[in-house]
């Protein structure tokens, strides 16, 4: 060991960061005006939230907005995202399911007891297995004949809700079958795909190599429709960290509600966190962050920013995320995509 | 913003991955002997202590809701037991897996569910109001099977005791114990019950009373910070694995005047039962860290789970079944 604690916490504080980006805020004047701007804090790690009295929400909350909450398959900072759904409780009761477990509610009688699906499970679809050898390695089935089916019957239902964010995107892009256009219908259901680790084949009928995240990027998102639900009492521009990605996602397909101002090209992953040279060869990708669609008679949503609480202690993703699951609950959402329902699946 | 800046949002890993590039030398190596600079505060979770969820071979299914708890340490305590991978299903979801069909993937269901059948909802008031609800045909049918199935283990822990105690008397028998810290209870095999009492932070002195059953295997008396309650226990209808030194009777939750009139109650915190053709265990130790921490309690919670998902617990609760339902 060279460096003592104090030492790296003063190398790599986020007040060291501030710290230079007051410099470079003297120089650039747009950065200056996008700092003055909340940003999270940032706390980290676990929490001792056993304290009844310490001004926490109370878990799970008890707002008249049912929503199933379904993770799986890629670690995060658990009891910070889950603070999140917390503070939404007046408007949301929220309900974890982890995925196996997860898969049983798209069966339209057991999501009956739910508005909104709210969709952060990496990797869906996928699971490690241990060969003779005792090397593990991925593998992707295709779901079930009833998950299928249940999945279509819920999507042209058109009674409830969906919002995926962050990595949700990586959920069944290996094996879901094709749908009417002859591509994954589940990507299609989402109108974008990623993969980290294993290429994504046939979409759309182009392979895809690793898709590419990079951490801790600082970004200024700006929104492009105003007039959107989701988009209300959120300023024109804000600036965050947050993971992004470099990965396919159908600009031609979806109605883009904001963007990034941190353009996915290959060469800025080459040295993302784990060293991995993620999302080499790729095509440059789009720059949307956030988006709404249909599928079949449902209204979707999907959301680029939430990696870690950097993304979710601010406030304007918090905003963006409660209008999202609102607006996915509303009559109004559900008419405008029933007016404006997509064959997906098949 | 310049793009220079980014560079402040650099991981650990990113960072060493560049000493090593620098270095020219294998990352690995170097890993061992450069201590990774520190991440800015929430840059990351912290590295997990343990995969989330785990990666062992018994399948748990682990049911929570109406209780507020440490949700990261308790889960982290999970995630560090070898032997399991576990899933989180919350009411009122989770009560769809009583039916076994929805059970099948799983050998243990793990129950830290205090209050199921309670719902609240926010009045046009504002007010929050609470109400008990009993369980639907189906889930009652579908619980009954998978006990009648003897195809799963269940372990209930702590504040689970609390689950359906005025809507669903068979389930009591399940566990062999009811509580309720907010009201009486009644008609507890044919008896009133005041409030049951809690009292946290409780240092205590347990002994382990089986010394040769799985579930204390190499579980010493131990000594143990956690909240303490007064319930009705069936003595007659358990076997005792482990007795606590606090006096469990009204007179010791003074700021519980609910509990005054309880009866005083059983010293026992840990047993084991069938129920139907089904290994049940309940362990009552599980408020908080203080608890999870402790190097007995998770020995006692790990154990409990491998003999649940044990062919010996199934043949032994198949041949000691106990009618309930």
């Amino acid at each position: 060991m060279t460096t003592s604690d104090d030492d790296n916490k003063k190398g790599l504080s986020r007040r060291s960061m501030f710290g230079a980006a007051a410099v470079a805020a003297a120089a650039i004047p747009a950065f200056s005006a996008a700092r003055a701007q909340p940003v999270g804090r940032g706390e980290g790690g676990p929490i001792n939230s056993t304290s009844l009295g310490g001004g926490l929400p109370p878990q799970g909350g008890t707002g008249p907005i049912k929503v199933l909450f379904i993770s799986s398959y890629h670690a995060f900072d658990r009891e910070n995202l889950f603070r999140c759904w917390d503070r939404m409780g007046t408007d949301i009761s929220w309900t974890h399911v982890e995925h196996p477990a997860a898969e049983h509610f798209f069966d339209p009688a057991l999501a009956a007891g739910f508005d909104v699906f709210l969709l952060y499970d990496a990797f869906a679809g996928s699971r490690m297995v241990t060969g003779a050898d005792g090397r593990r390695t991925r593998v992707s089935p295709p779901p079930s004949k009833k998950l299928q089916a249940d999945m279509k019957r819920l999507m042209t239902n058109g009674d409830k809700g969906f919002v995926f964010f962050h990595h949700a995107l990586a959920s069944w892009v290996h094996s879901w079958p094709a749908g009417v256009n002859g591509s994954n219908a589940y990507v299609e259901m989402m109108g974008g795909a990623a993969d980290w680790g294993t290429p994504l084949k046939n979409l759309r009928g182009k392979d895809y190599p690793n898709s590419g995240y990079r951490q801790g990027t600082e970004q200024r998102i700006t929104v492009v429709d105003k007039a959107h639900p989701i988009t209300q009492g959120l300023p024109a521009q804000w600036d965050m960290i947050d993971e992004t990605y470099l990965c396919p996602m159908f600009e031609d397909s979806v109605h883009c509600l904001t963007r990034t101002d941190f353009m996915p090209t290959a060469d800025k992953f080459m040295m993302a966190p784990n060293s991995a040279n993620v999302g080499a060869g790729h095509e440059p990708g789009s720059n949307m962050t956030s988006w709404v669609k249909t599928a079949e008679n449902s209204p979707i949503v999907y959301i680029q920013h939430g990696h870690d609480n950097n993304a979710w202690s601010n406030p304007y993703w918090q905003k963006l995320m409660l209008n999202s699951i609102k607006w996915a609950a509303s009559p109004e959402s559900k008419t405008w995509a029933k007016a404006n329902s997509k064959r997906i699946f098949v | 913003m310049s793009k220079s800046d980014n560079k402040s949002g650099l991981s650990r890993r990113a960072l060493m991955g560049g000493i090593a590039a620098a270095a020219g030398t294998p990352l690995l190596a170097h890993a061992q002997m450069v201590r990774p600079p520190a991440l800015p505060q929430g840059m990351n979770p912290q590295p997990p202590r343990a995969m989330q969820g785990g990666v062992g071979k018994t399948k748990v299914l682990f049911i929570t809701k109406y209780h507020n708890f440490d949700r990261e340490n308790l889960f982290a305590t999970l995630d560090g037991f070898d032997d399991i991978t576990w899933t989180h299903v919350e009411h009122p979801a989770a009560a769809n897996f009583y039916d076994p069909e929805l059970a099948a993937p799983y050998d243990v269901l793990l129950f830290y569910d205090a209050f199921a059948g309670r719902t609240f909802e926010r009045q046009s008031d504002g007010v929050i109001a609470n109400q008990e609800n009993a369980p639907t045909p189906k889930q009652k049918r579908d619980f009954e099977s998978l006990l009648k199935s003897g195809d799963k283990g269940f372990v209930f822990f702590h504040h689970a005791v609390a689950s359906w105690a005025h809507t669903w008397p068979e389930y009591r028998e399940v566990i062999g114990a009811t509580a309720d810290w907010g009201k009486p209870i009644k008609n507890v095999r044919g008896v009133d019950y005041a409030a049951s009492g809690a009292l946290p932070n409780v240092q205590q002195r347990v002994t382990v009373v089986n010394k040769s059953h799985p579930i204390t295997a190499g579980v010493e008396d131990f000594d143990i910070v956690d909240e303490a309650y007064l319930f009705p226990v069936f003595e007659d209808s358990v076997i005792p694995l482990l007795r606590t030194d606090f006096k469990p009777v009204d007179s010791a939750f003074p700021l519980r005047p609910l509990t005054k009139g309880h009866p005083p109650g059983s010293n026992l915190t840990g047993w084991v039962k069938t129920a139907e053709r089904s290994p049940v265990a309940y362990i009552q130790h599980g408020h908080d860290n203080k608890a999870w921490a402790n190097p007995a309690f998770r020995k006692l919670m790990s154990n409990a789970i491998n003999w649940a998902a044990s062919p010996e617990a199934k043949t032994w609760a198949r041949a000691n079944p106990k009618k309930i339902f």
